[in-house]
């Protein structure tokens, strides 16, 4: 299960989706949560910040939190950009669009979690509403000089 | 270059055809029947200097909550000019209105018809400045295969229309382009089978750039997932109008040339990148199918130039995908068959699935 929202749009989506995934794809959402057990990620995106916390079996989305583990800090637009392939994932890290901060372990899991979580994102049928409404809110930003195609 | 015009009584002969073979099949699942159904419309335009890609989707989604209510309804449009552009795009069960039965689909805003021996396509994606208003008529007669076995338990059937003409307009990016006399081509498939099932399949057809050129060809390989066993392989040829030779199997040499090495690609949905990223490939520069059996020769050369990916998730394992590579590229070819020699320069589409 996961969590209360934050105030932000992006977290409050991240929460939903974490239901979503939990209801929809339990086997995927228990994995990532294997993966990612123990471990606190504080979030800045834009303006806009909050904390996810990970349990062997729950994903909660925080307000705020104890001091983290690892530290994600882009913008709405960045995200936009990767999740419209315009920019990759990689790319967005090597370039500090997409800033990642915290131990290798940390990372390591943070991205295993990661992929896992798209894995049954793209296996939930809510998951299309839910990146719709994603898009429109990164699409509120002004588009970023990271905005090249990839 | 032979010119010739199909006749009329063929056009007649095709436009009763047609409605009885290619019609929507739709998923059993609907009506209580066996799920994990797909179902795809597919029609290839060479418009001059854009290739258009077309694709209207009914799949169940393996994965719903309700499997009375799987079927999933998703249009692809690609155009390749100097590279790919375009997407796909899902639409909901209200915006969806396909009828069973018959050549009549629409979502959203996009409509597939066949009306008096043509088909009516009208598509307009949301997120794309892309759209188009064709009419597209048969030119050659359709083989149906129906029930070949992909994997066990699993098969897929199809209709082949291999030369239409197209005519109309394609519109990307604000600038609209005619289309007159186009070379089209046109195929159906539905069956019941899984993405990352023991399967895995090339398919690849050419379009010249003549819609009078009167020959047509279309291959199709089907291999075990590993690619290690080729399970069977068929090319067709047509001329002018109907179908004059199958080839199979032995008769078949193909041969994959050097390592494709894209500089870009078209990722569909853009999503699906975080799943499959960068452009490494597996995919060969070029392909080489020889042919020489019974008096009859054939030989085509395809050298990719630019790729485009449908990348879809796997259905038998949790963390898997599945590509379908849209390879275009030039297609050359000659040959002789019953005694006539042919040879035509070509766009072409070789579609390779990998995971």
């Amino acid at each position: 299960m996961s969590s209360s929202a934050t105030e932000g749009p992006v977290g409050q989506l991240l929460a939903e989706s974490f239901t979503a995934l939990a209801r929809e794809q339990p086997a995927l959402h228990s994995r990532m949560c294997t993966q990612l057990a123990g471990r606190r990620l504080e979030v800045c995106v834009g303006t806009e910040r909050f904390h996810l916390a990970f349990t062997a079996d729950r994903a909660r989305v925080e307000p705020v939190g104890p001091e983290a583990d690892a530290l994600l800090l882009t913008g709405r637009n960045v995200i936009g950009d990767v999740l419209d392939a315009r920019l990759s994932l990689t790319h967005a890290v090597l370039t500090d669009a997409l800033e990642v901060m915290g131990t290798l372990p940390s990372l390591m899991a943070l991205h295993e979690g990661l992929v896992t979580y798209v894995h049954g994102a793209v296996r939930c049928p809510s998951f299309p509403s839910l990146l719709s409404r994603l898009r429109a809110v990164c699409r509120e930003d002004v588009p970023s000089a990271h905005s090249t195609a990839r | 270059m032979r010119r010739e015009q199909p006749h009329a009584g063929l056009t007649r002969e095709l436009a009763e055809l047609l409605p009885r073979l290619d019609y929507f099949r739709r998923s059993p699942a609907r009506l209580g029947g066996r799920g994990g159904h797909k179902e795809w419309q597919y029609f290839l335009v060479n418009a001059g200097p854009a290739h258009l890609l077309v694709n209207f989707s009914l799949q169940d989604d393996p994965w719903a909550l309700d499997v009375r209510r799987a079927e999933v309804a998703r249009l692809t449009v690609l155009i390749r000019s100097d590279t790919w552009s375009g997407g796909m795009e899902r639409f909901p069960d209200s915006e969806v209105h396909v009828l069973p039965g018959r050549i009549d689909a629409r979502f959203g805003a996009n409509t597939l018809r066949f009306e008096q021996g043509r088909y009516l396509l009208a598509l307009s994606l949301r997120e794309h400045a892309l759209s188009a208003e064709l009419e597209l008529v048969p030119t050659m007669r359709p083989l149906l295969f129906t029930n070949h076995p992909l994997a066990p338990g699993e098969h897929l059937s199809w209709v082949v229309v291999p030369r239409l003409e197209a005519r109309g307009t394609v519109t990307l990016g604000g600038r609209t382009h005619p289309v007159d006399r186009a070379p089209a081509y046109h195929d159906h498939n539905w069956g019941h089978f899984r993405w990352g099932g023991d399967f895995s399949w090339e398919w690849a057809h050419a379009l010249p750039a003549d819609a009078a050129h009167p020959w047509s060809a279309v291959f199709a390989r089907m291999t075990d997932r590993r690619r290690t066993r080729v399970r069977y392989q068929s090319l067709f040829l047509w001329r002018s109008g109907g179908a004059v030779r199958t080839f199979r199997d032995r008769d078949i040499r193909l041969l994959h040339q050097g390592h494709f090495l894209p500089t870009r690609r078209l990722t569909v949905p853009p999503e699906m990148a975080l799943l499959a990223p960068g452009t490494a490939c597996d995919l060969p520069a070029s392909t080489e199918l020889s042919v020489d059996a019974g008096g009859d020769t054939f030989h085509l050369r395809f050298a990719a130039e630019e790729l485009a990916q449908v990348i879809t998730p796997g259905e038998c394992e949790p963390c898997t995908v599945s590509v379908l590579n849209e390879l275009s590229g030039r297609v050359v070819s000659r040959g002789c068959i019953g005694g006539e020699p042919f040879e035509w320069e070509a766009t072409g589409v070789h579609e390779l699935i990998r995971d």
